[in-house]
């Protein structure tokens, strides 16, 4: 059986918002420690540009119908899965910047797992409910110190190392074929969505039987909190 | 009530009759057939005036070379499921004929069995015998190979056979823009992915839901 596994996120993307707890999922279930990275989409380039007002009301966009019919689609899709967990899914008013927050994700690593997750869970569920400006570095020292980061240093390291470390990974991934999120990658095997989650099991329970087909019917444990 | 949009011409659409069978067993719902002769795809575009140089343009190549990347290993895999080589999994074709196939089985009143049996007829004809699909000769041997009657169909073609082209277009414009897609009181769930959570809510809304 083999225990690494690499998974890329982006805390702008609903899915992989929707992923997260069946994903810490198989850290309990196989006794493994996941490899968290950043995946920072650009998806302007691909879904065109927008930006709401308070109130839902488009103020400007570069988006074509059908682009447009994409996206509602997109978070509709994820809102209803993400009701059903019981999670807050509030639709984004642009197209966010989210390498701090990705050059955050590099940090927390650093502090060990619980600095991680803590980071993660809370930077996804307040982003979630737009309580976040996660392209303010204020921002993100604090949800870091709240995560129980150390943060002596982090400004430095997000101006410095830190951006040239997310910007080289980033070149890294897109040559490695990775281009979504959340992405798994498991012996140089990736699978991009959460629907490929019983492929990523039945991976990890070394490729016993027939390959599984793609199925949103990721376990989650009755006891799970968000169950 | 559910409503089914099939592509003859993309293996997604086949992997879904295997998992739909169990849940047409399992819960006895009715079943509405609608052809698709598209999918919206990728929606990458050009965003651009024209004139203008694009600053995305190496990013949107190498992010394109992904994508094409992880669309074949995904083919390879779709292939492996279906006991197909990766060489016929790739095959492309028009499915408008086998599209008009399905309307005529609308159009005759067919069951449930009969369309699972025409459209699994259709896939194995055009992805494991190569063979043609693209013409009334071979939409005609495709319905007598399934067990249903071609007798008439000319007529059909000719004099009372929907326009596929725009009810593709009017399907997209009301949200439907991938194949397959199944639609449960007027809600739209674009690919057999979904299918957990339709037979979570059929079947009562019991235990954990899918995610």
């Amino acid at each position: 059986m083999t225990s690494r596994l690499e998974v890329y996120i982006d805390f702008k993307s609903p899915y992989a918002f929707i992923a997260k707890d069946a994903t810490y999922q198989l850290e309990q279930d196989f006794g493994l420690e996941i490899d968290w990275y950043p995946l920072t989409l650009n998806i302007g380039s691909y879904l065109g540009t927008a930006k709401k007002d308070d109130r839902g009301k488009v103020t400007e966009s570069n988006r074509s119908p059908r682009q447009w019919l994409a996206v509602k689609y997109a978070y509709k899709d994820a809102r209803r899965y993400a009701e059903l967990r019981g999670l807050t899914l509030k639709g984004t008013q642009k197209i966010w910047d989210s390498s701090l927050s990705a050059i955050g994700l590099l940090w927390a690593k650093r502090h060990g797992r619980d600095c991680l997750k803590h980071y993660i869970d809370n930077t996804y569920d307040r982003f979630w409910k737009r309580e976040l400006d996660i392209e303010d570095p204020q921002v993100i020292v604090a949800q870091l110190r709240a995560s129980g980061c150390e943060v002596d240093g982090f400004e430095d390291y997000l101006a410095g190392e830190g951006r040239d470390d997310h910007d080289r990974l980033q070149d890294e991934i897109l040559d490695r074929g990775y281009y979504g999120v959340p992405t798994y990658v498991i012996d140089g095997e990736s699978y991009f969505g959460r629907q490929h989650l019983p492929r990523v099991r039945w991976h990890l329970l070394g490729n016993v039987g027939d390959l599984p087909d793609i199925a949103y019917d990721s376990i989650l444990r009755a006891s799970s909190p968000l169950s | 009530m559910i409503t089914i949009y099939i592509n003859f011409a993309e293996l997604p659409s086949w992997l879904l009759l295997a998992p739909l069978k169990n849940l047409c067993e399992e819960t006895n719902i009715e079943v509405a057939w609608k052809p698709m002769l598209g999918s919206l795809g990728s929606v990458a575009g050009s965003n651009l005036k024209p004139g203008e140089d694009d600053p995305l343009a190496k990013y949107k190549a190498r992010r394109a070379s992904a994508r094409h990347r992880s669309a074949k290993r995904e083919n390879e895999r779709m292939c492996e499921t279906l006991g197909l080589t990766p060489e016929q999994g790739m095959r492309k074709i028009n499915p408008l004929f086998l599209s008009l196939g399905m309307s005529w089985l609308t159009n005759q009143g067919a069951e449930l069995h009969q369309y699972l049996a025409y459209i699994e007829a259709a896939f194995l004809k055009t992805f494991r015998d190569a063979a043609d699909v693209e013409s009334l000769v071979g939409l005609q041997i495709v319905l007598n190979e399934s067990g249903f009657l071609a007798t008439g169909l000319d007529h059909f073609l000719k004099n009372a056979a929907p326009d596929l082209v725009a009810f593709r277009e009017e399907t997209m414009d009301s949200g439907i823009f991938n194949a397959p897609a199944l639609v449960v009181d007027g809600e739209i769930f674009h690919g057999r992915e979904h299918l957990p959570l339709i037979k979570w809510m059929l079947t009562g809304k019991r235990g954990i839901s899918p995610v």
